[in-house]
């Protein structure tokens, strides 16, 4: 170390004793795979999303009274637009490096949303939900949940055409709730919609409350995953349920994560400049009751989208004092389930394959016929649903009638994702059968391939490299 | 196989870079490439160049610090694969004790519980005026702004003749003096067929129509109008209506039709509301009202 | 690209009438005050009898087009034809139909040029008695023309004139490549599924004010690929494509991906050695 650094390290070591607890996290061991780098890269994009954010609400107005644009753009010059429409007008045309930090702030998003969802993917297939790792899984399911929210919030913001389309949806999405829908969404608008108050209150959602509760959702989900040690991949030699297998943070995770959020910021940056990833200029701001055709929410809102547009028409009255509509069961009680199904699906695997004790080795999906199934069903009817919002683009570009659209989708989404599940599901049982195994019941019967025949001696552990005690 | 340890890190296998002139010239040329771009970057922005110029900069400079970050630290420390031991959750856990300090009166769990018990209520109470975000509905959603002997207008408020509606044309409308009131949009039509039940005859003025603009699926404005087939077409979720036949949904979605605008004509010749729609506009209201 | 197959006859005359109509130049006139030339109406009388008459008759009334049970539409102006229709129609390339398939209705390419479409409106609007002008746009302002778009427009044809469905079959078309007088026939004419907008909903001057905001729409500046407003399921392709790229970022940082380690069947010492 260069002597300036080795002064700064001095320093702080005398008044807060940082010597040893810093080698020891520096010699933390983490195991190492592509695939680990994913909750990395929604972190970063979080990173970015706060810089770029700050940036981004020093110019924004949350408003929707009328103000007067007065900058450089011909289309709006002298023009009154909602104020929050107006500001973006002023960042996106007026501002230096306003237009880049705004599609820098939007892609990181879409980035933000895949990762997480990637991330969910890889975690419910590997299987590194077990014991002891099931609270910090299902306060993952709870960041995926408000990674939507201060997606939909953010991209409402605008105020612009598609934006408000959005807005309107979701006010008749709180509406559908059965008995309370009408004072849940007076309650959240602040009055009937188009309100006043709706842009103030996004605003606050979007720029305060949900990026303190990711900051601490993220905070606690690092600390469970250091404390608990990250899951690894089976090793031929290595004993996981016993011993971490990978690289110290220093100087390899270091190094990996530092190449890591640079890279992502460069990438962000270059497609910022080549694609216009949240210009709204051109559709214009919202105004109650206009709309413009190809209206589809953001691509992780897909889903919702298109279930509203695959469920047929329903709408009952049950018992004379509640109202069961197509919006709520679409809208809201299928992506219920969705996540219910996500939740519950860990302690339905322990109770279904007789799992005892912890594990902290993954294990092969293709193995463990009920997660199979579970992951192309579930994962399956989320893809399938979510190409049903595109239905429209898809007619226009293939020349077929949109209500053929809708029909495949019905049916699709129906008949699919179990068809899929089950043949997935067969496979992973002959698969099982061709080769002997069955689903290991502990980790130490899983291990038991991958070390030497019998249970671990002193010489096998000597020769992975460290003693079972400390 | 084994190394031997490297004070506290237990290695398996380490690979030493060897030593690369190549490596050194690339970290030196990226890092400064890096440098020169982020001054770029700064310049250009301030200058109020082009978003191409000041965006490539800036994702040239990151790209290029990120490669120059990852080839310095490949060539100066070795690439070591190393173990840990998992350590276990502590034994006994359960048995052992949480404080050293007990209770001396154990009756006092009572108390305890409704020291609890109270504490919660106290809390629930104190989030009362969330409540005031929102007013109480009451029948604000089964209500629009006609009324008997509203003039239906324009957005510009210019109130409207039968003969202003093209024959297969449509047209946004307003109550006069609530323009923009986004539940009280009404679309107006010039039918080309004869109108059917259940549209009401008595509130069609020479083959002019009107119907609630509010989608009774999830809330946009229906005004998409194919007039070879006389349908009303919502955008957002395909709902598709017969305005020819009191707007009942034909697909889509929809599961109700669109209200239809009680009409008439008063004494100089304009269209006015004879009143309310008789069903509440748009979605589905939570207790059927 | 649509093949017309014309007989040689039929070329040279079109050679011919082009050469001379270069020299004419183009005018503004309305079809019914221009004098159709001799050169005109043979260009016209050409291109009816080998592209139109097939389905339209010979004599303008109709007919049921060959192979189908489709009938063709009257052209003649006591059916109801106008010549803003008309010229409408040709101008966007509705007709004459693509050969491959004459009812996929959506965008097509323009198939006769400026001076043929001249002709042939002259020259039918005259044998068929077709009435009407073709419109003369004023020019307007694109701020006031956003705003009526917005109110008229944007449902069917998109926020930013991309072009959309309209269920059972219906396609609209995007306009940012159409000129001034496209779109003011369009509005007055509402042809084929389009309503049509009469001068009290949307005035001469509001045409203009639509047609300005439409072409400033289309002369925006685009991005280095080209792109200026992206619809969601668009952006979401490219995001995917950049999802994609950030995956093999991660797989060069991180290394190759590996997957489950097959574990070797259980008995087999031999093979178990020590692999780190």
């Amino acid at each position: 170390m260069t002597p300036l650094f080795a002064w700064l390290f001095d320093t702080l070591d005398e008044r807060l004793g940082l010597r040893a607890p810093g080698r020891k996290v520096a010699n933390k061991v983490f195991p190492h795979n592509w695939s680990f780098l994913l909750g990395e890269i929604a972190l970063f994009s979080f990173v970015v999303l706060v810089l770029t954010g700050v940036f981004l609400t020093m110019f924004y107005r949350p408003s929707i009274e009328p103000v007067t644009y007065n900058g450089s753009f011909e289309l709006y010059a002298g023009t009154t637009q909602p104020a929050a429409f107006e500001s973006i007008l002023r960042l996106s045309h007026d501002i230096p490096g306003g237009l880049l930090f705004r599609r820098i702030h939007r892609l990181a998003a879409h980035l933000f949303m895949a990762a997480t969802v990637l991330h969910m993917v890889r975690i419910v297939l590997t299987g590194a939900f077990r014991r002891p790792r099931e609270i910090n899984y299902l306060l993952g399911i709870g960041l995926v949940t408000i990674g939507f929210a201060a997606g939909f919030t953010g991209y409402s913001l605008p105020y612009d055409s598609l934006a408000g389309t959005g807005i309107r949806i979701a006010y008749s999405e709180l509406l559908s709730f059965p008995v309370v829908g009408d004072a849940l969404a007076f309650w959240v608008f602040g009055g009937d919609f188009p309100t006043g108050d709706v842009i103030p209150r996004f605003f606050v959602f979007h720029v305060m409350v949900l990026p303190a509760m990711l900051i601490g959702a993220i905070t606690v989900h690092l600390l469970l995953v250091a404390r608990q040690r990250h899951t690894q991949f089976p090793a031929r030699g290595i004993d996981g349920h016993r011993f971490v297998l990978g690289k110290p943070l220093w100087p390899a995770q270091f190094a990996e994560s530092a190449t890591l959020l640079l890279w992502i910021g460069g990438l962000l940056a270059a497609a910022s400049v080549l694609i216009p990833w949240s210009d709204i200029s051109l559709i214009g701001p919202y105004v109650p009751g206009e709309v413009g055709n190809n209206a589809q929410p953001d691509w992780y809102m897909f889903w919702v989208e298109g279930a509203l547009r695959v469920f047929p028409a329903l709408e009952f009255s049950v018992f004379g004092i509640m109202t069961i509509s197509g919006p709520f069961v679409a809208g809201i009680l299928i992506p219920g389930l969705v996540f219910t199904a996500l939740a519950a699906y860990p302690f339905v695997e322990r109770r279904v394959y007789g799992l005892r004790g912890d594990w902290h080795v993954l294990t092969n999906p293709l193995e463990i016929p009920l997660r199979a199934a579970f992951a192309v069903g579930t994962f399956g009817f989320v893809l399938i649903i979510s190409a049903a919002a595109t239905n429209d683009i898809l007619s226009r570009m293939t020349g077929i009638p949109i209500e053929v659209f809708i029909w495949v989708f019905r049916i699709a989404t129906v008949v699919l994702p179990p068809i899929g599940a089950l043949l997935i599901y067969r496979y992973s049982t002959r698969r099982l059968e061709r080769s002997g195994r069955t689903v290991a019941a502990t980790e130490d019967e899983a291990m038991k391939p991958y070390l030497f025949p019998g249970p671990p001696t002193a010489e096998s552990m000597a020769r992975s490299g460290s003693q079972p005690e400390d | 196989m084994t190394a031997p340890s490297n004070d506290g890190l237990e290695v398996i296998e380490r690979t030493d870079p060897p030593p690369s002139q190549i490596n050194d010239s690339i970290v030196a040329l990226t890092a400064v490439g890096a440098a020169i771009s982020g001054i770029v970057f700064a310049v250009t922005l301030l200058l109020g160049g082009p978003v191409l110029l000041y965006g490539s900069a800036m994702a040239a400079a990151l790209l290029l610090l990120a490669v120059a970050v990852r080839r310095y630290f490949t060539a100066k420390y070795p690439d070591i694969t190393a173990v840990e031991p998992r350590v276990p959750p502590a034994a006994g856990a359960g048995e052992e004790p949480i404080t050293d300090v007990e209770s001396v009166n154990p009756r006092r769990s009572f108390l305890g519980w409704l020291l609890a018990g109270a504490a919660g209520v106290l809390g629930l109470s104190l989030a009362a005026p969330v409540a005031s975000l929102g007013p109480s509905p009451g029948d604000t959603l089964r209500r629009t702004r006609w009324a008997p002997g509203t003039r239906l207008v324009t957005g510009d408020g210019t109130p409207v003749r039968p003969s202003d509606v093209a024959a297969g044309g449509i047209a946004t409308i307003w109550p006069e003096g609530d323009i923009g009131h986004e539940r009280s949009s009404v679309v107006l039509i010039r039918l080309n067929v004869e109108p059917q039940t259940p549209t009401n005859q008595a509130w069609v003025v020479d083959d002019v129509v009107a119907y609630s603009k509010v989608c009774t699926h999830a809330g946009c404005p229906v005004a998409l109008y194919r007039e070879r087939d006389n349908a009303l077409f919502c955008p957002c979720h395909q709902s598709t209506f017969d305005p020819s036949r009191g707007s009942v949904p034909t697909f889509g979605p929809a599961a109700r039709g669109l209200p239809q605008l009680p009409m008439g004509t008063d004494d100089d010749g304009y269209l006015v509301a004879l009143g309310d729609f008789e069903a509440h506009v748009g979605p589905a209201l939570p207790r059927g009202m | 690209m649509p093949r017309r197959t014309r007989p040689l006859l039929g070329w040279l005359a079109v050679v011919v009438a082009m050469a001379a109509l270069v020299g004419l130049g183009r005018s503004a006139a309305t079809a019914a005050d221009v004098e159709l030339s001799e050169t005109q109406r043979q260009v016209a009388e050409t291109i009816y009898a080998n592209q139109c008459a097939t389905c339209h008759a010979a004599d303008g009334q109709g007919r049921v087009m060959p192979g189908t049970d489709v009938e063709a539409p009257p052209l003649t102006g006591d059916a109801g034809m106008t010549v803003p229709y008309l010229d409408l129609t040709l101008r966007v390339g509705r007709m004459p139909p693509p050969e491959h398939d004459p009812f996929d209705n959506r965008h097509r390419a323009v198939a006769v040029t400026d001076e043929e479409r001249e002709a042939l409106v002259a020259y039918l609007a005259d044998v068929f008695d077709i009435p009407g002008d073709i419109p003369q746009v004023p020019e307007g302002d694109p701020a006031t023309g956003r705003e009526i778009y917005a109110a008229n427009c944007a449902q069917c044809h998109g926020s930013t004139g991309a072009g959309g469905v309209a269920g059972a079959g219906a396609w609209t078309p995007p306009l940012v490549d159409y000129d001034a007088v496209v779109i003011a026939e369009a509005i007055r004419v509402g042809p084929f599924e389009m309503p049509r907008f009469a001068e009290e909903q949307i005035s001469d001057e509001e045409i203009g004010d639509i047609a300005a905001f439409l072409r400033l729409v289309s002369e925006e500046h685009a991005t280095p690929l080209g792109l200026v407003e992206l619809n969601p399921v668009f952006a979401s392709g490219f995001a995917f494509l950049f999802a994609v790229a950030i995956l093999f970022s991660a797989m060069w940082i991180a290394g190759r991906p590996t997957w489950f380690a097959d574990p070797d069947p259980p008995g087999d010492a031999e093979k178990h050695k020590e692999t780190t």
